[in-house]
């Protein structure tokens, strides 16, 4: 029989089954008596042997089946659930993972499997004693050491739902009959494009009727609009995907670090049924993993500090996401020490990267986005003071290149919250349009806070900054066109149009030649070699057949 | 490895030949759209079957400076690359078995420089131009302005 | 007429596979279903000439789905497929009316040839 045909659901079914069994390790060390979680790990990892035994991918088989074992030893009361077998389920994911990925590209297996069986067969828990000391204590809440008030655990059973495989296979049952198909990604892009292709058409077909001033044709391209639209939209809907695709890896990442700093860290998830494109969750793995590792890491104080300021002694560390219209909120709150504005300022200035007089004009809020300013959050005693810092600005940077903002609040003593606002897809934005010389270029709408015709009277020189006044606030000038090393604009009438923007937490002017006006845009790739090249968020082609190119003005400033 | 089929075309006064499969399509020129940010060689973005194509000009990457023929564009796969090549004129493809002799170049944008019934020909190595395009793009990136502006 | 052939297995690799090798032996698959209580629900549906059933599932594992459709339907043909390190269920499963057993990783010949056996009785 030729399997090769059954690769790729092979490939894409095991990962399922591993992201399964990682969510069920996680949640099940939150409630180890837990039966269905207990009775899913053992059938995942059943099953993903069974599988692998039938592709004939030896190594899989082997990994999977100890780790069968392993559960059926739980499964039958010879073995607790403790963060000991944890660990191992957790290494046997990871291994299968790696092997997955060896088999998808067709190599030979890199990773060397042996010793791991032999370590699951031989595994005894530690003494109870012991376990206290060196397992179970920095081990992401465990309910019997620390009796959690009442409304805390009932938020957690909500909030935390054993992620059971029950819900996961129901899902996917009845794949073919049931009206499920599978579609390969790039098939659904591909669908994407020409939709996106329409809409540019369209817009054509709009300024031809407009000059042939046929009503009938109007009419026809104003119902074909409307069929885009709808079009449109449904295909969007192909791409989303559930949170919870991505939000196993997070449970991970603070479990680990909560481990590491020997922190006691209750996690909470809410949201992971919602649906999010999935070229974004793809982009939100790494920042996410960052403030949440940041939150746990900086963020939590220890357990006697926290006691000492009247706390629980386990932290809490809560990602929630919700949809508001086409927007999607990601929150990540934690109840740690939280951040202290002039702390953040007198950072920054020691560092150089502000002057103090700047500092005195920064609000609050803006003194917290000091720690998105590349270069704030690399000195370790700056993390330590401000609790918060290391690679925001990536963090920052990746969040606008999604097209979404980063907005933080804090309560010193009480806590943080890092609120992140991303669209629902990325494909289509609203963006700017400005002239530049010879180019024409747009911004994200989510970049411009407004924008400005300034007089050349309004422009005030501060030794040799142009800065002028919006809101009380003193705004330096940059001028686009220098940015993108393009000559500079003229202005005969005396009038500078400019737009407001954000760059290392403070506002800034950009002056254009002109503002062209808001559009909608169907965001393309540029590929190799544009891909990736600095200030480049991707290109677009407006209604008349010209090709803009789309700024990411951050990564530019 | 050379490849089976070679698509030959010529800048200046070389001859030089691209392998068969990584080129998608030969085109007539049309109009680009200039961009910020990018060297001078770049002519603009096209739009190539909705892929937004990056166009460059060849003879003037070459250091031989623009050409003023209108020349025809060199569409790389577009699994490859969102690239095209402007280059001079597009001849014929040719078969691997009419090479008569191959050396290696000292360049290494070439594969190597074949002897063919056409001629000399100069075998571009697509990987290497596109990597030292991306770093020559790189090296152009924008850089912050200086504290006062 | 073709025969009617249910397939239950949790892993949809499983049952293309299985539909696979069924299909191309001229089988009919009039169903499939992805655990226990769903193969019950579509065992009444549709009622098969012959349900292949895993025993290791979520929401009513493949012995007691067993035991249920053979509490509806006495005359059912079910053969269980079972992977390597669950022969002790087998026994239950016998006692439970399984008329026979295919073991994983399937054999397309073993299979085809487990189920005429099955179906000529």
């Amino acid at each position: 029989m030729d399997m090769s045909q059954y690769k790729a659901l092979f490939l894409s079914e095991s990962r399922e089954y591993l992201r399964s069994i990682a969510e069920q390790v996680v949640a099940l060390e939150q409630s180890p008596a837990e039966r269905g979680a207990i009775d899913a790990l053992f059938r995942g990892a059943h099953s993903l042997k069974g599988m692998a035994a039938s592709m004939e991918y030896g190594d899989v088989v082997v990994v999977a089946h100890s780790m069968e074992d392993l559960m059926a030893r739980v499964r039958d009361g010879a073995l607790p659930f403790g963060a000991g077998v944890a660990d191992l389920l957790l290494e046997g994911v990871d291994l299968i993972d790696a092997l997955l990925k060896d088999v998808e590209e067709e190599r030979p297996s890199s990773v060397p499997t042996d010793g791991y069986p032999a370590r699951l067969a031989a595994y005894v828990p530690p003494p109870e004693k012991k376990a206290k000391k060196t397992d179970e204590a920095p081990e992401v809440s465990s309910p019997a050491a620390e009796p959690a008030p009442a409304v805390e655990s009932a938020q957690a059973a909500e909030s935390v739902p054993t992620p059971s495989a029950e819900t996961e296979r129901a899902k996917e049952s009845a794949p073919e009959l049931g009206g499920t198909v599978r579609v390969k990604t790039e098939l659904l892009d591909h669908l994407i494009n020409l939709t996106g292709e329409l809409v540019t058409n369209k817009q054509r077909l709009l300024s031809i009727g407009r000059d042939l001033a046929s009503p009938a044709l109007n009419d026809a391209v104003s119902e074909t609009s409307k069929l885009l639209r709808a079009l449109h939209d449904e295909v969007m809907k192909v791409r989303l995907m559930p949170f919870e695709a991505i939000s196993d890896r997070f449970q991970r990442s603070v479990r680990a670090v909560a481990k590491k700093s020997g922190k006691e860290i209750h996690f909470e998830l809410t949201g992971r049924e919602i649906g999010l494109d999935r070229g974004v969750l793809e982009q939100l793995v790494d920042p996410l993993n960052h403030i949440l590792r940041n939150a746990v890491d900086h963020g939590i104080e220890d357990g006697e500090e926290r006691e000492r300021a009247g706390k629980p002694a386990r932290g809490l560390v809560k990602l929630s996401v919700s949809r508001d219209r086409d927007r999607i909120h990601i929150t990540v709150r934690d109840d740690g020490r939280g951040m202290e504005p002039q702390a953040m300022i007198d950072a920054a200035v020691r560092k150089g990267l502000i002057t103090p007089e700047e500092g005195e004009l920064l609000s609050p809020r803006q003194a917290l986005m000091l720690s998105c300013i590349p270069g704030f959050s690399t000195a370790k005693e700056v993390t330590d003071i401000s609790g918060r810092g290391v690679g925001m600005d990536a963090v920052n940077a990746a969040i606008a290149k999604l097209g979404g903002t980063l907005g933080i609040e804090s309560e010193p003593g009480q806590g943080t919250v890092i609120t992140l606002k991303l669209p629902l897809t990325i494909a289509i934005i609203h963006a700017l349009l400005v002239q530049c010389g010879p180019i024409k270029t747009a911004i994200p709408v989510n970049a411009v806070q407004r924008t400005v015709e300034l007089s050349r009277r309004q422009i005030e020189t501060v030794g040799k900054r142009q800065m002028f006044q919006l809101d009380d606030e003193s705004i330096p000038l940059l001028s686009l066109n220098r940015v993108l090393g393009l000559p500079l604009g003229r202005f005969p009438d005396g009038i500078l149009p400019l737009f407001v923007t954000e760059a290392k937490g403070r506002r800034v002017g950009m002056v254009v030649d002109r503002l062209l006006g808001q559009h909608e845009l169907f965001v393309k790739r540029l590929g190799r070699p544009l891909d990736g090249v600095t200030g480049l968020a991707g290109g677009a082609t407006l209604g008349d057949g010209e090709i803009v190119t789309i700024l990411d003005i951050s990564e530019l400033l | 490895m050379i490849a089976e089929r070679l698509l030959v075309f010529s800048v200046g006064r070389e001859l030089f030949a691209l392998n068969l499969t990584e080129v998608c399509e030969v085109m007539e020129p049309q109009q680009s759209y200039p961009f910020a940010g990018a060297p001078p060689y770049y002519m603009g973005l096209i739009n190539f079957h909705g892929n937004l194509t990056a166009l460059l000009d060849f003879a003037q990457y070459l250091g031989a400076g623009s050409r003023p023929l209108p020349g025809k564009l060199l569409v790389i796969d577009t699994k490859l690359a969102h690239l095209a090549l402007k280059v001079d004129a597009v001849g014929s493809i040719i078969d691997a078995q009419g090479i008569t002799g191959a050396t290696r170049s000292d360049d290494p944008l070439i594969e190597a420089l074949l002897e063919t019934p056409q001629g000399h020909l100069r075998l571009v190595r697509l990987e290497t131009l596109l990597s030292s395009l991306e770093e020559d793009l790189r090296a152009a990136a924008p850089k912050s302005a200086p504290g006062g502006n | 007429m073709a025969i009617k052939v249910m397939i239950v297995d949790d892993s949809m690799f499983m049952r293309k596979m299985l539909r696979d090798i069924l299909t191309e032996e001229g089988y009919e698959i009039t169903a499939e279903a992805s655990d226990g209580e769903e193969a019950v629900a579509k065992y009444r549906e549709s009622l098969p000439d012959l349900v292949t059933l895993d025993i290791v599932m979520p929401n009513k594992g493949g012995i007691e789905a067993l035991q249920e459709i053979m509490a509806y339907d006495a005359a059912a043909r079910v053969v269980m497929c079972s992977a390597i390190g669950q022969e002790a269920l087998t026994t239950a499963a016998t006692e439970a009316g399984a008329k026979a057993f295919i073991l994983k990783p399937f054999n397309p010949e073993l299979v085809t040839r487990v189920l005429r056996e099955v179906v000529q009785g």
